[in-house]
């Protein structure tokens, strides 16, 4: 165990206690941090310029002293982006009659509103607009939403209606849903729900799919080095292949619990900061964890046999062509399992090789249990083939790390797998 | 009978349909220096990878310090032939996790690291990273590595490549003295006057086959009693081995009379008895 421990630790020392992997660490949630304050400052400070020139309106005079109030009060565009919403204000006039030219600086709006739109018992017609493509885009969304407010401002008037109880009337309620467990004893709120369903699994499948394959590759890269360095020799002289690999994953499985346990603490910091700490307190989001283990060991085990048999970064990215496309697959799965987390896709991909633990762990994190068989039979399934993977990259680890020249051909890797 | 420190009965390692040792046997007791030996293929690598573990044989029977190579390791001290350094460690971390790996304790890990590297010639160096020394500082570390943990059985592959003269010193310092504490020493060298004056025995290899092995001297017998002479023109029975020299290979029995027909040769210059050497070995082989 001794020689497992002291390889484990060099590994981790030598890839997490070094300036770059600590600068990469803090670096970036620090750069998300950084980037949100701005864009949220940007935004709380965006201003669009207002719209000035004459805006040409070809209607009758009620509609456009209605469509001239509407401008004074400023209009919202809606439509830029995930900023807020932000008010365009017009410095320009409203004239009367039809233009045969073409829309310009001074004259960037040419807007024609039949009467028939405006009336309640016919609604037929449509508003044509042509605009001077200077105008932004906020701008355009102003205009449009001012004309169309106007339009039914109008017909509500004719109609005699009042627009603000039409209004009132068409707010959409509020649902205060409570859920229970077969106890009677938990309770939800629709918002904390949709988080605890969606956010909270994602996050984690993120967090746990990144931590896990940036560590392997991370392992791949250094038995690359030792191995190119020549270095392999003499480590191998002190223990065996197969203890060496396994010395080497736990250390860079060291590597990656440290960066989920910094990512994770910066999210437990946020769900407190949120008043949201009680989404994870549920003993549910311990399976992830397990999960995370096979996945991690299972994809280590991979690379770790890549990082052996290969001889430079550029039969290492041969090879890594695939391996990212297999490992690659969790991410595609994400949306389909937030929407349904135990359809029959979810629950056949819980099953597939290497890359059902991640599955799994998003699964295992949603806010509906998985169930029980399911967990049980998945553990000892991914056991197994983890097991498996270990041994096989074992095998092809002893003979691969001493191999020079070309690297080896599928048939050479099946030889090495069944007779090492 | 001593116990072995080595023992390999009949070894026999393929690589696909290579057969790289073919029934080699090595004996080796407490103390003896022995040079491997043999040209490129030989089979010189593979066997010291048997005797670290780094390889199994396919078949045959190998023990090192009577236990399983891969039980012994940490009694073992391996220079290879095809030796690095991690560039980006520290000298004086990477012995100690070597150390560290042959079995010492973190503390005496640290503390043997400090004083191989004063034996070696690189004091203060420790703190350095490997990539900030030269090759032949990185040889004199490795040299440290293997030696640091004192070791029963110490295997040197290709050790004096890439030394300078005092390195070279240093390295003949070195073996002498762990021989002399009782350590074995297996040697793989191409440089065959080093292995004549540092090895008390010898294991020649020639395509995975022995082809002679035992005491140094005993070898060195084998063969037949030679005359070397320099002249202008070749006595009859004579090879040339260039530089105006000639080799005539006697009987045992005709030696004397061989030496005195061959000092009447006309033009002879010098003339010496001379016994077998190791490179007659290869030079037969290559003349085979």
């Amino acid at each position: 165990m001794r020689d497992l421990r002291t390889i484990a630790w060099r590994e981790f020392r030598e890839t997490a206690l070094t300036p770059a992997f600590l600068i990469s660490l803090i670096a970036m949630p620090l750069v998300l941090v950084v980037v949100a304050v701005l864009s949220s400052g940007m935004a709380l400070t965006h201003t669009e310029p207002p719209i000035s020139g004459t805006i040409w309106i070809q209607s009758s005079d009620e509609y456009r002293n209605a469509f001239a109030e509407r401008l004074k009060r400023g209009v919202d565009a809606a439509s830029v982006g995930d900023l807020p919403l932000v008010t365009v204000n017009f410095e320009g006039q409203v004239a009367a009659g039809a233009r045969t030219e073409p829309p310009n600086a001074s004259n960037p709006v040419l807007a024609i509103i039949p009467d028939s739109l405006l009336d309640p018992e016919d609604l037929k017609g449509e508003i044509v607009l042509t605009l001077h493509d200077a105008l932004g885009r906020p701008q355009v969304d102003a205009i449009e939403t001012a004309l169309i407010d106007t339009v039914v401002a109008l017909r509500q008037r004719r109609a005699e209606v009042d627009p603000t109880r039409i209004d009132r009337l068409r707010t959409p309620p509020t649902i205060l849903s409570t859920r229970l467990d077969d106890r009677g004893l938990t309770a939800e709120d629709s918002q904390s729900r949709k988080l605890r369903a969606l956010v909270i699994p994602m996050g984690l499948m993120f967090l746990l799919w990144g931590a896990s394959f940036g560590t392997s590759a991370q392992l791949m890269q250094t038995t690359l080095d030792e191995k190119a360095n020549k270095v392999v020799e003499v480590l191998l002289s002190t223990t065996s292949p197969e203890r060496l690999m396994m010395g080497k994953i736990l250390g860079q499985s060291g590597v990656a619990l440290t960066t989920v346990g910094i990512y994770g603490a910066l999210g437990i910091a946020a769900l407190v900061a949120s008043e949201n700490l009680s989404l994870i307190l549920d003993p549910q989001l311990l399976w992830p964890l397990a999960w995370f283990a096979l996945a991690f060991l299972g994809a280590a085990a991979i690379l770790a046999a890549v990082g052996a048999v290969v001889h430079d970064q550029r039969e290492a990215g041969n090879l890594m062509g695939p391996i990212v496309a297999l490992l690659g697959v969790p991410i595609f799965f994400i949306l389909p399992i937030a929407q349904a987390p135990h359809g029959m896709p979810a629950s056949v991909a819980s099953f597939a090789p290497v890359i059902g633990p991640y599955i799994m762990a998003m699964r295992s994190a949603g806010e509906i249990p998985v169930p029980f068989w399911q967990l049980g039979a998945g553990l000892v399934w991914h056991a197994a083939i983890t097991r498996t993977l270990l041994l096989g990259a074992g095998r092809v680890f002893r003979v691969g790390i001493l191999s020079s020249g070309t690297p080896p051909k599928l048939t050479t890797l099946l030889r090495w797998l069944i007779r090492p | 009978m001593k116990e072995p420190v080595v023992l390999i009965q009949d070894g026999i390692k393929r690589y696909g349909t290579k057969l790289a040792l073919d029934g080699v046997n090595l004996r080796l007791e407490r103390g003896m220096r022995c040079g491997l030996l043999g040209p490129n293929g030989a089979g010189k690598s593979t066997l010291i990878r048997t005797l670290t573990g780094i390889l199994r044989l396919d078949e045959g029977q190998v023990s090192v310090l009577g236990e399983s190579p891969e039980a012994a390791r940490r009694r073992v001290g391996y220079l290879p032939e095809e030796r690095g350094v991690p560039r980006r460690a520290k000298v004086g971390e990477w012995l100690a996790f070597l150390g560290k790996l042959r079995g010492l304790t973190t503390q005496e890990a640290q503390k043997r690291a400090l004083q191989w590297l004063e034996k070696v010639d690189l004091p203060g160096v420790e703190r350095s990273r490997c990539r900030e020394l030269s090759k032949g500082m990185q040889q004199k570390v490795q040299l440290a590595a293997a030696l640091q943990h004192e070791p029963d059985l110490l295997v040197l592959d290709e050790p004096f490549s890439g030394l300078d003269p005092v390195g070279v010193q240093i390295l003949e310092g070195l073996i002498r003295e762990a021989s002399n504490r009782g350590a074995t020493i297996l040697l793989s060298t191409h440089l065959l006057p080093q292995a004549e004056a540092l090895c008390d025995h010898v294991l020649l290899l020639r395509r995975g086959q022995t082809l002679a092995s035992g005491p140094l001297l005993q070898v060195l017998a084998q063969g037949h009693p030679k005359i070397e002479l320099r002249s202008e023109t070749a006595p009859p029975n004579a090879v040339g081995i260039g530089d105006g020299r000639w080799i005539i290979e006697a009987q045992d029995g005709t030696i004397d009379a061989a030496f005195r027909e061959a000092a009447q040769w006309p033009g002879v210059r010098e003339i010496r008895r001379t016994g077998r050497q190791l490179r007659d070995f290869f030079l037969e082989d290559a003349d085979a």
